[in-house]
């Protein structure tokens, strides 16, 4: 049995609690696993909810390394974030010198960057698609990757909680340039709802598969927009059905 | 005429300026150009003065994906920094443009000389995975040591972020990010990369000491008396320096597969 590898943020985590409702009992199946169940795949979630995209590729990376044998690898996805997170390690080891390679444990996030600016944050983001494609097809591995969620738009209308003023400093279409000269970077057949961004006719997957006005049908309650046990079920059906561009 | 991209900190840059003589000419010619000259290769020098690995890195891998008919770029060469260095990109730089935007603090406000350790050791094995799915011939190294200078002179836990020049490299980390470069060996095609795993004690060495000067000997002062760093006081390789590292390199090169 081949092995199903997927890196994300808290759409994706399979310990994913609602800070919103703590007292909610979220330990519905998530979207990797049912997937993995359908694929007929061992699942290896590294998933952690917070988590930016330096931590979805390096967490990626550090599992593809860390396995022998590439070819009982059947798929990789990923599931990439918002751009302004940034994500950083404390290498960790345990008394006997073992080191702790437990994501949620020695990897730490600021939810917003305080260094660099929005128009760094998107090239980073996409520095990483780029680098996630090359490892994939230098080991033969079929990938496929999607923005889980906004990448950046919250962000660029200052809608984010703690966001310092004046930490955009850039218009949308600066944003869609840079966006766009990765149209000819990658294969973007790869890339489900590829260019990511709504103002270019793309569109992060939660909102492709949960829709506009059927929204709170899949996600918690108005409050938390994370799926619900029926938002994972159609998020896991959805990437099912588009297994062909794999 | 194909390109060489090269790519470091101040080591590299193009346009370096001694700190410690402001008003020195520090214009000789840099290694990349004098390399570029011996292969017959149009040089793109993306060093920058104070940059960290992620720089390095991101700078290669921008000019790569901006030059569209690969088979023009004829070798790639990363000269690795500190591991400690944060980078961020500010502004609109563009990517003709000096510096492109980008800034760095010397040692990151967050995580642990661990977690830059083990950073860095990915972004090596990404411009390995990035040169070979393009077919493009690399090499790389560390042209100054990746944490010893780090544990040197940033690590005392009473004067953080300031040069202690309490000389203890042999902190509770030492071990174990040795234990960490040591299973890179396994993953990194160390062929590639001159002076592998670019420790010492490790077999391996940085350029800043071997080329220029002596790993044993701890202060720039020590070092200037081999003749190929600038002065007592700044120890960036001088044009004696710039020639040795150039010529080190070209001599290392196989020509055949360029």
């Amino acid at each position: 049995m081949k092995y199903l590898i997927v890196g994300g943020d808290s759409f994706s985590d399979k310990n994913f609690r609602s800070t919103d409702h703590p007292d909610l009992d979220t330990s519905w199946p998530k979207w990797p696993e049912m997937l993995a169940e359908k694929l007929g795949m061992k699942c290896i979630n590294l998933a952690v909810g917070g988590k930016g995209n330096e931590f979805i590729y390096s967490t990626i990376q550090d599992q593809i390394l860390s396995m022998h044998n590439k070819d009982e690898i059947g798929l990789v996805v990923a599931a990439w974030s918002q751009a302004q997170r940034r994500d950083w390690q404390l290498g960790q080891y345990d008394t006997n010198d073992n080191e702790i390679s437990i994501p949620t444990r020695n990897w730490r996030e600021d939810k917003i960057d305080v260094r660099g600016d929005l128009l760094y944050f998107i090239r980073r983001s996409l520095r990483y698609y780029s680098a996630f494609e090359i490892l994939c097809k230098r080991y033969d591995i079929p990938y496929m990757h999607f923005q889980m969620i906004d990448m950046y738009t919250e962000y660029l209308h200052g809608r984010f909680k703690g966001q310092s003023a004046g930490s955009v400093n850039c218009s949308e279409s600066e944003i869609l340039k840079i966006i766009m000269k990765y149209d000819a970077t990658l294969d973007t057949s790869k890339f489900i709802g590829w260019p990511c961004t709504e103002a270019l006719g793309g569109s992060p997957l939660n909102r492709i598969v949960f829709g506009e006005h059927n929204m709170n049908q899949f996600v918690i309650s108005e409050e938390d927009s994370h799926p619900n046990a029926d938002g994972q079920v159609v998020i896991a059906d959805y990437i099912y059905n588009n297994m062909h561009i794999v | 005429m194909k390109y060489l991209i090269c790519s470091g900190d101040s080591f590299t840059d193009g346009n370096y300026r001694s700190q410690q003589h402001p008003e020195m000419d520090t214009s000789w010619p840099k290694w990349p150009e004098l390399l570029g000259e011996k292969l017959n290769m149009k040089v793109i020098n993306a060093g920058g003065s104070g940059q960290g690995n992620e720089y390095i890195y991101s700078t290669i891998q921008d000019v790569i994906e901006s030059i569209e008919d690969k088979s023009q770029i004829g070798l790639i060469i990363a000269g690795w920094s500190e591991c400690a260095r944060n980078d961020f990109q500010t502004g609109r730089g563009k990517l003709s443009e000096e510096r492109y935007g980008w800034s760095s603090e010397a040692i990151d406000r967050t995580g642990n000389i661990l977690g830059w350790v083990k950073r860095s050791l990915r972004i090596f094995k990404n411009l390995e995975y990035m040169c070979q799915y393009y077919h493009i011939p690399y090499i790389q190294f560390q042209m100054i040591p990746l944490f010893v200078d780090y544990l040197k002179y940033h690590s005392s836990s009473k004067f953080p972020g300031t040069r202690t020049f309490q000389l203890d490299p042999y902190t509770e980390y030492y071990d174990l990010i040795l234990k960490k470069i040591i299973e890179y060996e396994k993953i990194v095609d160390i062929s590639k990369f001159i002076g592998w795993p670019g420790v010492e004690e490790l077999g391996g060495f940085a350029f800043k000491y071997e080329l220029l000067g002596d790993a044993s000997l701890s202060c720039i002062e020590d070092q200037y008396k081999f003749g190929f760093t600038i002065s007592k006081q700044d120890g960036h390789p001088n044009a004696a320096g710039q020639v040795k590292i150039a010529e080190y390199l070209y001599d290392r090169l196989d020509i055949n597969v360029l």
